[in-house]
């Protein structure tokens, strides 16, 4: 299911249309410049971001506090339109807050992240919150110190859940 | 000089694998060459990590194989109820035509072939579903009664280790089931209790997992993940039964990555040898017996590709059949949430079964049947990245909060009914993509029909009254074959029969046209059945062949146990 997801989200057209613009790139070292430079610029949005998808609570930790924001990040190296969605989509969050979505209140960013949950599917706002809420999920699930106040405390194996059942 | 071995058969899973075990079992020296490679439970399978639930079944080089599709029908509005969804994105299959979930048909290639990712259903058919044409009027009749497959479906059950109920209803049996059936998780006894009230009767699932320790391994400790490889080795699957049995005969020689390319024949209605590739080497080898169990898709694809003036349709394709009567899987899947903390992550997946309306006429206005599983586990609702991605929208304190309060709060109902062969639902070869190794890739081609659809939508409706009179207040999530084509069983495109103009095999698997050439995979079905699982099914047929091919004989028709526990059948003896 996951898998038919994320091809569900990254349509060649809509990726496509992503490309436009992104700088060719004549080296790694050019590239990793880039990079280095893109994920610097974006940093601060896309942590606030996921901190506004996943905060810290009385049970378990922000997505920050698990380190997905730099992640997700290293993740985008490898893939070209991924560094793409993440620059443009956190470029809208800075214009939908006027400002830098980091600096904006709790509850700005809420209604601000709120908004893209709704809107176009076709649209930057609403993939790039479907693709960023799924994978920041599975990397924050897929996280012990995220399952606190969860009726699961381990992996499946190498115990399973023997009879008697409670 | 003498063949280094006595028979070659192509593909190492359910129905390979048991051939092999069976013919090595009457001394004969066997091959099995499978395309993809060797799992290691303990290296390759991901259930003790903390990112368990990442992903499904491992993958590895070769495992997967590659397709293509015809162009998938278009979705009409009249059938907006049948088209799947969930909570957190709403619509799956956002387009107007039916689209193709992931690979598709999903397979696994490897020593051990789809066993590996199955859940472990060990079904066997209802005896009316081999008469389909006789009584129905529609797809065509088996070659063989129930009678006469019944004592190998014993042979294959005590191999495996199925655990399966006292009473088992109208598929009769010579001798009980190895092993007790497990007991109902609480999800499962749940839905039972509401099963009841819709006068719907549950009842254990016959498993192949072992619920008490068997043959060398351990009982299942329901850790509910099935389909992600098992680890412990409790299920079933075909490594860990017929292949271990068959390579420690000392018989049987078993080569991953073997990828078999050419089917070589000689003037006289046999085959001589066959080409294959392993480790990038093209090898030949001579084929005094050779049996084809590559699967519904990769069967008649091998078969196409090798034509010849001999052959100019394909190898054993006189009849034009290869390729055609495909069947595939027609499913429906319904998930509520329940106030009562169930605890479905847990248990083993599909432990309860309805087989209430799995005969051919057991749903009204319709021919073909369907059944009815206790799903939460089998459809992955076990941890908290599939409610946070399926079950609870949103984002923010609300959504974590919402996996805490869901978890084990799913419910989940899954139905597989009938397929009946029509002419637009075929394999062909795919004219201009080949694989890495210049062989046409398979093309499948899939149409609904009406009558699909009729029996789509009683699915669809008995599994959302079910999980009303559950307790359920909210559906989450649906998912089924219209509008997306995802299957797992396929069969029928090398269908046997007795008349050669309109079947492919006889009732042995032996091939009309080429008498040293057999198939031992679902591709002989000339029926699909009311939703039954076919791996049993594929494993019973396979020892009946091995037997006829090593002793020219088989073992007689079973008769039914009787209720002081004897048999007046010489099936018993067997068993």
């Amino acid at each position: 299911m996951r898998r038919r997801f994320l091809a569900r989200l990254l349509t060649l057209p809509f990726m496509a249309g992503l490309l436009a613009g992104l700088p060719g790139v004549a080296n790694a070292a050019t590239l990793n410049r880039a990079l280095v430079a893109s994920d610097r610029n974006i940093a601060p949005t896309l942590a606030a971001f996921l901190d506004t998808l996943l905060p810290r609570d009385a049970t378990s930790g922000s997505a920050s506090d698990l380190a997905i924001p730099n992640a997700i990040l290293t993740e985008s190296h490898n893939d070209p339109l991924f560094t793409r969605l993440l620059q443009v989509g956190c470029q809208w969050l800075d214009l939908a807050a006027e400002g830098r979505f980091a600096d904006a209140t709790p509850r700005v960013r809420e209604v601000i992240v709120a908004w893209a949950a709704e809107s176009d599917w076709d649209g930057v706002p609403r993939r790039f919150y479907e693709l960023l809420r799924q994978r920041a999920l599975e990397r924050y699930y897929s996280n012990p110190a995220a399952w606190g106040g969860l009726p699961l405390t381990r992996p499946p194996q190498p115990i399973g859940y023997p009879e008697p059942w409670a | 000089m003498k063949p280094r071995f006595d028979a070659v058969v192509v593909g190492a899973g359910a129905g390979g694998s048991a051939m092999a075990w069976r013919l090595a079992q009457h001394r004969l020296r066997v091959l099995v060459l499978d395309a993809g490679p060797r799992f290691d439970p303990a290296t390759d399978y991901r259930l003790h990590r903390p990112d368990w639930e990442l992903g499904g079944f491992p993958e590895k080089r070769g495992s997967t194989g590659r397709y293509t599709f015809g162009d998938m029908q278009r979705l009409e509005s009249e059938h907006d109820d049948l088209r799947s969804w969930n909570r957190v994105i709403g619509r799956l299959n956002k387009t107007e035509r039916r689209e193709i979930s992931g690979p598709g048909y999903h397979h696994v290639r490897g020593i051990g072939g789809s066993t590996l990712h199955f859940t472990g259903e060990a079904h066997r058919m209802h005896p009316a579903a081999l008469r389909m044409h006789s009584d129905f009027g529609v797809a065509a009749d088996w070659p063989l009664t129930y009678a006469e497959l019944e004592p190998y479906y014993c042979a294959a059950e005590r191999l495996i280790g199925v655990a399966g109920p006292k009473d088992p209803g109208e598929r009769w049996r010579s001798a009980p089931y190895p092993l007790p059936p497990h007991r109902f998780c609480r999800a499962s006894s749940h839905l039972a209790a509401a099963g009841s009230r819709l006068n719907m009767h549950w009842t254990a699932n016959p498993r192949a997992a072992l619920s008490l320790p068997y043959d060398g391994r351990p009982a299942c400790n329901y850790c509910a993940n099935c389909s992600r490889g098992c680890p412990i080795g409790d299920k079933g699957s075909a490594d860990v039964t017929f292949v271990r049995h068959a390579e420690h005969s000392g018989l049987c020689e078993i080569r991953p990555y073997a990828q078999v390319t050419g089917i070589e024949t000689s003037g006289n209605r046999k085959i001589a040898s066959i080409r294959y590739v392993e480790n990038g080497k093209t090898r030949r080898i001579e084929a005094p017996l050779l049996v084809l169990a590559a699967g519904a898709i990769e069967t008649p694809r091998l078969l196409l590709a090798n034509r010849s003036r001999a052959y100019p349709r394909g190898v054993a394709n006189g009849s034009g059949q290869v390729g055609r009567n495909l069947m595939e899987t027609l499913y429906w899947q319904s998930t509520g949430r329940v106030e009562e903390q169930l605890h479905s992550y847990r248990g083993l997946p599909a432990d309860a079964i309805c087989w209430e309306f799995n005969r051919p006429n057991g749903i009204p206005g319709v021919v073909g049947g369907c059944r009815f599983t206790s799903a939460t586990q089998e459809l992955g609702l076990v941890g908290p990245i599939a409610y946070a991605t399926r079950v609870v929208s949103g984002f923010g304190a609300k959504l974590k909060q919402g996996v805490r309060d869901t978890l084990g709060h799913a419910l989940s109902v899954g139905a597989i009914g009938e397929f009946l062969p029509n002419a637009d639902t075929f394999v062909s070869l795919d004219e201009k993509r080949k694989d890495s190794l210049g062989m046409p890739l398979a093309r499948i081609h899939s149409r609904l029909t009406e009558q699909d659809l009729i029996r789509l939508r009683f699915m669809a409706r008995t599994c959302r009254d079910l999980l009303q009179a559950a307790g359920s207040k909210e559906i989450l999530e649906e998912y089924g074959a219209y509008d997306t084509y995802s299957s797992t069983h396929v069969f029928g495109t090398c269908r046997m029969g007795e008349d050669a103009r309109t079947s492919v095999a006889n009732a042995f698997g032996k091939t009309h046209e080429i008498d040293n050439l057999f198939i031992a995979d679902a591709s002989v079905f000339p029926s699909s059945g009311g939703g039954e699982s076919p791996a049993l099914t594929i494993q019973a047929l396979a020892i009946r062949m091995a037997d006829k091919i090593a002793t020219g004989s088989v073992i007689p028709p079973s008769s039914p146990l009787k209720q002081d526990g004897s048999s007046g059948g010489a099936g018993a003896r067997f068993c």
